[in-house]
């Protein structure tokens, strides 16, 4: 079925700069056709949940030892699951979202992801989604709810890679109860991916969401995240690159609402563009009128490497309270030579001088991540990555 | 060594130094004041091979060949360094990291194995220590966030670390504190050797009464004006520059 109803997005400055014409004659409901034989031999670890093309498969033994539930989405749905009856599509914005409201009616895949009350493990949760569907002009809508129960701590790494030209429309709910932490790393590369993001999550009293996201490009990536700070001491800490190359196109608008009193919020994101990329940061915070005592960081810096590569960075403070602390500032432009001179009379050549100077780039991003094991990981991706990106001419 | 012959360079329509003669030897400790404007910078520039600059005229013999046509990086191949004297920040890159990429690419073009990790960890610290800088140091990023003096220490460090041969040492001494200039000093003289020579361009004596440098010259409008041993830079303090010209 094809919507048609696109008056819904296009008065909100979400998409201000995305270009979105060419999905008119796209197919919105769609559910692919699967090869499970692709999978069924594949072992899950101990901490691992397995998804494959969003759809739950299997989660390994330490998730069911801790007594973490997960179930597909559907199923989850038909278990009268008390809080997921009261906050299912509840947490998503409350304006009118085409992507959001297609994902409503046509969702097909995805998981339910409960994690305990007074849970605190150090060991991040995987979730790794298997990719191997081939769709044309053709959208497949996941939808995934995560509860965190009370007082829980937990960490989950969302590997989200895949090679294959796929259109997925997918929408996330998080909601964060009272006293609890959620640190999730979203590691992406999509090279010939087309998807709509929509992330939003409820936050409770006391509690915190480290969102750290990472975007190793894509055909076109529209990330749309929404938080919502919903009580005293709420905290989101969000933190992200993204790499564009060639002719990725790379978009994402943050929104985060404080929507009481004491919360914060601090967004540091990183962009380096080359090729003919294009990339985008629209963030805002909006402390509304009687949430006094609030504080707002964002940063953002950008390197632009080549001429025919745009970034678009747009932070915005929009505050209705006198009693606040916020900042926002944004750079953008390229790598200083005098750097690389410096460099260079060290014995370091151009490329070693450049590769090190982005490395460097992105180091404090990185360094925001909690887990040792994962920050060494991503570093080597990263320096891989460069020395590929070189070939780009910068 | 180094055999600077008629030199004259400058950038776009605007002519820097002026015909500039040096020849410098090993071992040697040559000293080049002047006023402010006159060329020292251009010149250490020119000799580490920054672009931007044109040369007119002559030609920079060092170790008997012409490196006009080398980049910085191969110019640092050959065994010349400079101290900077405003050494700029690298955001994020770690002094450790930095230093050890250095020092392997000089070692590869010696055709060299790589340092080993550890080994070069030791040697790293040993000489921070030597120049009065903690082992903290080495989880520092390059530069940045350094107070002046400590940027002129790694500086030093950095000398001593990827072990040239000819120097340049820009205004290593000012922004200095006392007892600064003289653990700057103690790491330039440590590394003082019979196969190297040094340059260092500065507008005070205060530091030469610890380097005793075998010439001092004088640049004034991009030319050496006048050359002569220590006391020059003595004379240089009392009289000024009014009487050279």
């Amino acid at each position: 079925m094809k919507s048609t109803k696109s008056q819904y997005y296009l008065n909100h400055e979400q998409w201000k700069y995305t270009k979105i014409n060419h999905f008119k004659d796209y197919n919105f409901n769609y559910t692919p056709d699967y090869n499970f034989n692709n999978i069924v031999n594949k072992k899950c670890q101990n901490n691992e949940i397995l998804l494959y093309n969003g759809r739950f498969i299997q989660a390994g033994n330490e998730i069911n030892r801790n007594n973490i539930i997960v179930y597909n989405i559907k199923e989850a749905l038909n278990k009268n699951i008390q809080h997921l009856n009261d906050l299912f599509k509840k947490i998503v914005p409350k304006y009118d979202d085409l992507y959001i409201h297609n994902n409503n009616n046509y969702f097909s895949e995805g998981y339910y992801l409960y994690i305990p009350k007074n849970l605190t493990i150090n060991k991040p949760i995987i979730i790794n989604n298997i990719t191997d569907t081939i769709n044309k002009k053709t959208f497949t809508n996941y939808r995934n709810f995560i509860f965190c129960d009370k007082n829980s701590k937990v960490k989950i790494i969302n590997y989200n890679s895949s090679e294959m030209k796929v259109c997925t429309n997918i929408v996330n709910e998080l909601y964060i109860d009272n006293d609890a932490e959620l640190e999730i790393i979203a590691k992406s590369n999509k090279p010939k991916t087309q998807q709509i993001y929509n992330f939003s999550a409820n936050i409770n009293r006391n509690s915190k969401l480290i969102y750290h996201a990472f975007d190793f490009g894509g055909k076109f990536i529209k990330n749309n995240y929404h938080i919502n700070l919903n009580n005293l001491g709420g905290e989101c800490l969000f933190n992200g690159f993204n790499i564009a190359k060639s002719n990725d196109y790379i978009d994402n608008y943050i929104e985060i609402f404080h929507n009481n009193k004491n919360t914060r919020s601090e967004l540091n994101y990183k962009i380096i563009s080359t090729g003919k990329s294009k990339s985008i940061l629209f963030a805002k915070a909006i402390i509304k009128k009687n949430s006094s005592n609030c504080e707002a960081y964002q940063n953002n810096h950008n390197l632009i490497l080549s001429e025919k590569s745009i970034i678009h960075s747009n932070p915005q403070l929009e505050i209705y309270n006198d009693n606040v602390q916020c900042s926002h500032g944004s750079t953008t432009g390229q790598i200083d030579d005098e750097i690389i001179y410096y460099m260079r009379t060290r014995g370091i050549n151009i490329k070693e001088s450049k590769k090190l100077i982005l490395e460097g780039f992105l180091s404090d991003i990185i360094n925001n991540v909690s887990i040792k094991l994962f920050v060494d990981n991503l570093n080597s991706i990263i320096k891989q990555y460069l020395q590929n990106l070189q070939n780009e001419n910068f | 060594m180094l055999n600077i012959k008629n030199l004259s360079a400058g950038v776009k329509d605007k002519n820097i130094l002026n015909n500039v003669n040096l020849k410098i030897n090993k071992g040697e400790f040559h000293v080049i004041m002047g006023t402010n404007g006159t060329g020292k910078s251009t010149l250490g520039n020119i000799l580490t091979g920054k672009d931007n600059y044109e040369i007119t005229k002559g030609d920079i013999i060092y170790k008997n060949k012409s490196i006009l046509d080398l980049p910085p990086e191969e110019r640092a191949y050959l065994g010349i360094f400079m101290s900077f004297q405003y050494p700029i920040a690298i955001p994020g890159v770690n002094t450790m990291h930095f230093m050890r990429t250095a020092v392997n690419s000089i070692r590869k073009s010696q055709n060299k194995d790589e340092i080993e990790p550890a080994e070069f960890i030791k040697t790293f610290k040993k000489i921070l220590n030597l120049i009065d800088l903690k082992d903290e140091f080495t989880k520092r990023n390059v530069n940045e966030g350094f107070s002046g003096g400590e940027k002129k220490r790694f500086e030093i460090v950095q000398m001593i670390l990827l072990n040239p041969q000819l120097i340049i040492l820009d205004e290593t001494d000012s922004g200095l504190d006392i007892d600064a200039l003289k653990i700057v000093a103690k790491g330039i003289n440590s590394f003082r050797k019979k196969n190297n020579a040094f340059i260092l361009i500065t507008h005070y004596h205060r530091i030469l009464k610890y380097l005793n440098p075998d010439y001092v010259h004088v640049m004034l409008d991009g030319t050496i004006v006048k050359s002569g041993g220590e006391s020059l830079a003595l004379e240089l303090e009392e009289k000024g520059y009014d009487w050279i010209k």
